[in-house]
């Protein structure tokens, strides 16, 4: 049932392949998240037998990226746990199951604990554009190592941007709720929490 | 649901707690077991009804991923109103058959801040009405209907299988192959003696063969169409 809940990651990592990724050329320095081509969700096993899976819409993140050298590269992320989208069916229902599950102690917790944070602390390329950025989940008040595995897929320079670069990830993780105190619906609910992320980070203006 | 299910339910956990794939569970069947065609199936399917289940909405997403930029990421796009309907019959399951209906004006972007603030030009109120309505996109004042009915399964494993079907969008029908996997069944107190069993499935479409060239390469002319979800049986 792992393989279940994996399997979104696995076809995340089939995104429609970029006809040459490259780093040539490409900025180093400080890219901002490009809010307007960026997706961050989380996977849990409902029942055992499926996957449930939710929006964050209110995150932000910065890069300082190394071209030459991926694995001197930095990122920080922020999350607003208040910020949910459920694609709850009922629309009378959906505000209602998005605030409890941002706020309500059993879940998100987000009234005591208003910011979910990573921090990463060492990167390593795994491949000629993989890696694994390592780094610091703050999440319920709690602080724990977690690995994303990371793809870079390229870079794109849209003439409404000038000469500033934009490029592009998919990163995905799993986390183990009950390693930051949420075990609520144990067995209704999997420990095993999929996070994925797909966006672009835009370079910064100097 | 039948009386064993919570039993056999239990001992498929434990199995696949102990391989860590639904694929790797055994086919085990106790002793006891009495009827040979209970015994040939997989714990996960023995203890299911065969019947009509209808999408349980209230656990079930849809997803698009197109490549953005030349395929330097993914956006995603999920629709949120959408119904299926499967005829399951655990023994046979190549014999089940599921139909599936999409409205096309429930696009969710998530798109972040005002739109219009930066798209003061555009002909819509937002950037998911702008992917709902407009000609090169879903186009759905013309085409409000996004459809899937089956024509054939194949089972690949003891849980997988492609489920082969007529797509019709923007009011063209192809022929299009869904991988589906099975993942159990769970039971529920509040749904009585009804069985709700889950599934994902994915599959890869070509936008260009159902006449939605906008933009291509710079997004991918590869759309790739994820689903997991439940479905309960109906009373």
């Amino acid at each position: 049932m792992r393989k279940l809940v994996l399997a979104a990651g696995l076809m995340a990592a089939t995104l429609p392949a970029h006809a040459n990724p490259t780093l040539e050329g490409v900025a180093s320095g400080l890219y901002e998240l490009e809010k307007t081509h960026a997706f961050l969700t989380w996977t849990v096993k409902h029942n055992g037998i499926s996957g449930y899976t939710v929006n964050f819409t209110d995150f932000d993140a910065d890069l300082v990226f190394d071209a030459e050298t991926p694995a001197n590269s930095q990122l920080s992320v922020s999350i607003n746990p208040g910020a949910l989208n459920t694609n709850y069916p009922d629309p009378a229902k959906k505000v209602d199951w998005e605030t409890e599950l941002s706020t309500d102690p059993r879940f998100l917790n987000g009234s005591e604990f208003p910011a979910i944070s990573f921090n990463s602390t060492s990167v390593e390329q795994t491949g000629e554009f993989s890696g694994t950025v390592t780094g610091d989940l703050t999440f319920l008040g709690v602080t724990k190592p977690v690995t994303l595995d990371v793809s870079y897929g390229g870079v794109a320079n849209p003439p409404w941007f000038g000469q500033r670069d934009v490029i592009g990830f998919t990163a995905s993780t799993t986390v183990t709720r009950s390693e930051f105190g949420n075990t609520s619906m144990a067995g209704i609910i999997s420990d095993e929490v999929v996070v994925e992320f797909s966006g672009e980070f835009l370079q910064a203006e100097e | 649901m039948k009386l064993k299910t919570l039993i056999v339910s239990s001992a498929g956990a434990i199995a696949l707690a102990a391989c860590g794939s639904a694929s790797d569970a055994p086919a085990e069947t106790s002793d006891a077991e009495t009827t040979s065609a209970e015994a040939e199936l997989h714990p996960m399917l023995a203890e299911v009804a065969a019947g009509t289940y209808s999408l349980e909405k209230n656990h079930a997403f849809m997803t698009v991923k197109v490549g953005h930029n030349g395929g330097i990421t993914q956006y995603r796009i999920s629709f949120t109103d959408f119904d299926g309907t499967l005829d399951f019959d655990p023994a046979d399951p190549e014999s089940s058959n599921l139909s599936f209906s999409i409205n096309p004006m429930s696009v969710e972007t998530n798109y972040p801040g005002d739109y219009k603030a930066g798209h003061a030009d555009s002909a819509w109120e937002s950037w998911n009405e702008d992917v709902s309505r407009d000609a090169k996109w879903l186009n759905a004042d013309e085409f409000p209907e996004i459809t899937f009915v089956t024509t054939a399964i194949e089972r690949t494993g003891d849980l997988e299988g492609t489920v082969t079907g007529d797509l019709t969008l923007l009011g063209v029908t192809k022929p299009v192959s869904l991988d589906v996997s099975y993942g159990g069944v769970a039971n529920p107190p509040w749904f009585g003696e009804r069985d709700v069993i889950g599934f994902t499935a994915g599959t890869t479409v070509l936008r260009s063969e159902f006449g939605m060239g906008a933009y291509i390469p710079n997004i991918s002319d590869e759309v790739i169409v994820e689903f997991t979800g439940e479905f309960l049986q109906d009373e």
